[in-house]
């Protein structure tokens, strides 16, 4: 059965590599002339040309004339910038030479097999700057900032989920759990950039406790866990409000258990029997989607991270996006949809060794 | 305590068979003959957050399809006072003063009085600014001028709030409803056909639910182009398979049903059955959820903008409001808060609709 799993989870693994990589290919339009008519960091220079110098004026083109419609990728605001001039036969030649540089002149099938051949290595391939970068090197370097992000909002969010839960059933239907109930809505509605804004505004801007932006661990070690605090109280909060109300309702079906009453009847005190007792086997939908949790928080980071200036693998995506740097959109796509994908079937298989009902269904 | 279950869901029932409305008196009389507890309904109060969702929703989605005709600023210009009113701020002059400053006449207040005491005629019209105050300049605060103030380049925030809600509505309601036909009908026919054409569709929406869903509409808008209809489509394709799932899964549940049986035996065909038995079943799981959908949608819309990911500059959209606000909240907190609180609202509202739409049809939380 886990054979099973694990064979899907590579089968999913391999269409969303090949989603990935098609849905760049389906784009209309020339990447290497995107990439010529695109901000000056990506800007590829103008080839030596072996051929007629043509210095004057009157022939020297910039690379945009080329195909003026490709160059001006739909949505972009205002005209590209004017980078380098080349004259027309340095840029055919440029972009020739682009092409060949990230393997773009072979065909489409081979182009894929040499990429998913190089992703399984860990290689992605170079960045389309001027002064190409790895791409791996790349998301090597942003990952500690998104994995600290992610763990430290489940951990917490866990943190107060789990007694806020335990109490809520605890106290079913009376007034702490009414109160524990609005503010769970509260918390599920409320977009996490939308509660990062008023959360700045508290204790940022009217109290000056926190600082808006955040500093790396390697760098400072108390300013990361003060700068850290904002975004993952966002990141946490509706995940706290899920889980609370998750071991609610399952809290609420263990305490009706016979066991339960029994461990009452002994005299054991209320703690007790409520962490020792009844919380184990309350926390098996928990776990799951804690575990699932974890996957939708990758996404859920893109956007706190771009709000924090958190130099993770979202504040990448968004530049690499920004930056038309298709590469790195590809490996940070796959590597996020991946991780998804690996952490949802090991939830799977865990969730089954846990709990041997579903063992033996 | 005995147990209302059965009642209720007998209750569904009758609205299967097309009485969609609230539970026939009749009925409930029926029912407590054969000794079951009758379904009292409980002629509970909607409330007020019930009513004050409902308000709001229809002042967003009216402000949203008549903002083109409503007497409100250009939501793409700034006041044409901007200038002239900051330049009131930056350097403390009066308005006539600001005036000249701005027209390049003079650089400082002391220089442009002195040059309106020795008799220079201050121009009536700058740039079509005449009576020039501080409610004009860029980031100001509420006022009769503007409501709800300006944004970092003086326009109206007021006009694009009303003017974003057009693009939150549009890819909330718009999204959600083309997902909801297609990850409806796509859940429907899985789980009444179940077999082949079932495996098919779960792979697809399995598929679609491997990637994040956020990553997958960024990703989406990154390699379409960011346009009112790729932002629209992205958040539909993230919403089919949720859609899928919820609707396959309570038609399962109903497919089994005597009253399905039932139709099948007086000889009823597969489609008279989808369509008559099973429909107005699932119709209600998945409208609740589609409530819940659209807030998620304008979430979506809203992160995608904020990452300047949603529709072009300068069209406004509550994200892109957000996002300006932020770079200048340490100064003006209200840029980026009005936007804020807007939204919020308008995602509560939606989420408490579909809350009480959940209580008032009793549907059960079907397996997301």
């Amino acid at each position: 059965m886990v054979a099973g799993k694990l064979g899907r989870m590579v089968a999913a693994i391999f269409i969303v590599s090949f989603l990935t990589f098609a849905l760049a290919k389906a784009l209309p339009g020339d990447p290497a002339l995107i990439v010529l008519g695109t901000s000056s960091g990506t800007m590829i220079p103008c080839a030596t040309n072996p051929g007629p110098s043509t210095a004057n004026d009157s022939s020297v083109a910039d690379c945009r004339g080329i195909s003026p419609s490709k160059l001006h990728p739909r949505g972009a605001v205002g005209p590209p910038p004017l980078v380098q001039k080349c004259d027309a036969a340095q840029c055919v030649l440029a972009r020739d030479q682009f092409l060949h540089q990230h393997h773009l002149d072979l065909p489409i099938m081979r182009q894929y097999a040499q990429w998913v051949g190089g992703a399984l290595h860990g290689d992605f391939g170079t960045t389309y700057d001027a002064a190409p970068e790895r791409v791996s090197h790349q998301i090597a370097q942003a990952l500690p900032a998104t994995i600290e992000l992610m763990i430290l909002a489940e951990v917490v969010a866990l943190l107060f989920a789990i007694p806020l839960g335990v109490y809520s059933a605890y106290r079913e239907n009376k007034l702490g759990d009414k109160v524990a109930t609005g503010f769970s809505f509260l918390a599920l509605a409320i977009p996490n950039f939308v509660l990062a804004i008023f959360l700045v505004l508290f204790f940022v801007v009217a109290l000056g406790w926190l600082p808006l932006l955040y500093t790396p661990w390697s760098q400072d070690p108390v300013k990361n866990v003060k700068s850290i605090i904002i975004p993952v109280i966002a990141l946490a909060a509706g995940t706290i409000a899920v889980f609370a109300r998750l071991l609610r309702s399952d809290m609420i079906a263990t305490l009706q258990e016979d066991f339960i009453l029994m461990a009452r009847a002994k005299g054991l005190p209320p703690m007790q029997v409520l962490f020792r007792h009844a919380l184990r086997p309350s926390s098996f939908s928990l776990l799951t989607v804690a575990g699932i949790n974890l996957g939708a928080l990758i996404g859920g980071t893109v956007i706190i991270e771009s709000m924090f200036v958190v130099n993770g693998l979202g504040y990448l995506l968004i530049a690499a996006i920004e930056a038309r740097n298709f590469p790195v959109i590809q490996a940070v796509v796959l590597l996020i949809t991946a991780v998804f994908v690996i952490i949802n079937v090991l939830v799977d298989i865990i969730y089954s060794l846990l709990d041997p009902r579903i063992r033996h269904a | 305590m005995p147990d209302p279950l059965p009642v209720e869901t007998d209750r569904v029932m009758v609205a299967s068979a097309g009485v969609l409305s609230a539970p026939d008196p009749e009925v409930n009389a029926e029912l407590a003959a054969d000794g079951t507890v009758p379904l009292k309904k409980k002629r509970k109060k909607l409330g007020f957050g019930f009513w004050f969702s409902v308000i709001w929703i229809f002042l967003v989605v009216f402000g949203a399809a008549f903002a083109p005709w409503l007497p409100i600023d250009n939501p793409n210009v700034a006041d044409p006072c901007a200038g002239v009113a900051s330049t009131m701020v930056n350097t403390g002059a009066t308005p006539d003063q600001a005036k000249l400053i701005f027209v390049g006449q003079a650089t400082s207040a002391q220089q442009a009085q002195s040059l309106i005491d020795q008799g220079m005629t201050v121009p009536a019209d700058v740039n079509g600014c005449k009576n020039p105050t501080l409610d004009s300049r860029v980031n100001a605060y509420p006022s009769a001028t503007h409501i709800l103030g300006t944004d970092t380049s003086g326009r109206d925030t007021f006009s694009r709030v009303i003017w974003g809600a057009r693009v939150a509505i549009t890819v909330g309601i718009g999204a959600i409803a083309v997902g909801m036909l297609l990850g409806g009908i796509m859940g429907l026919l899985a789980g009444f056909y179940r077999g082949k054409p079932e495996t098919l569709l779960m792979t697809v929406a399995d598929i679609m639910l491997a990637y994040p869903a956020l990553i997958l509409a960024i990703a989406f808008v990154a390699f379409a182009g960011q346009s009112l209809l790729n932002v629209g489509i992205a958040i539909t394709i993230v919403s089919i398979p949720a859609f899928a799932r919820i609707a396959r899964a309570s038609t399962l549940t109903y497919a089994e049903r005597e009253f399905v049986m039932a139709a099948r035996v007086m000889g009823a065909k597969n489609s008279r059955i989808i369509m008559r038995e099973i429909f107005p079943n699932v119709i209600l799981p998945v409208t609740a959820f589609a409530l819940v959908a659209v807030a998620i949608a304008i979430v979506a819309e809203g992160a995608l903008a904020f990452l300047g990911l949603s529709v072009p500059l300068p069209t406004s959209s509550w994200g892109t409001m957000i996002h300006d606000g932020y770079n200048v909240i340490t100064d003006r907190p209200l840029v980026a808060l009005t936007p804020a609180i807007i939204m919020f609202i308008t995602v509560l509202a939606f989420n408490l609709l579909g809350d009480k739409f959940r209580t008032i049809f009793d549907v059960k939380d079907t397996a997301l």
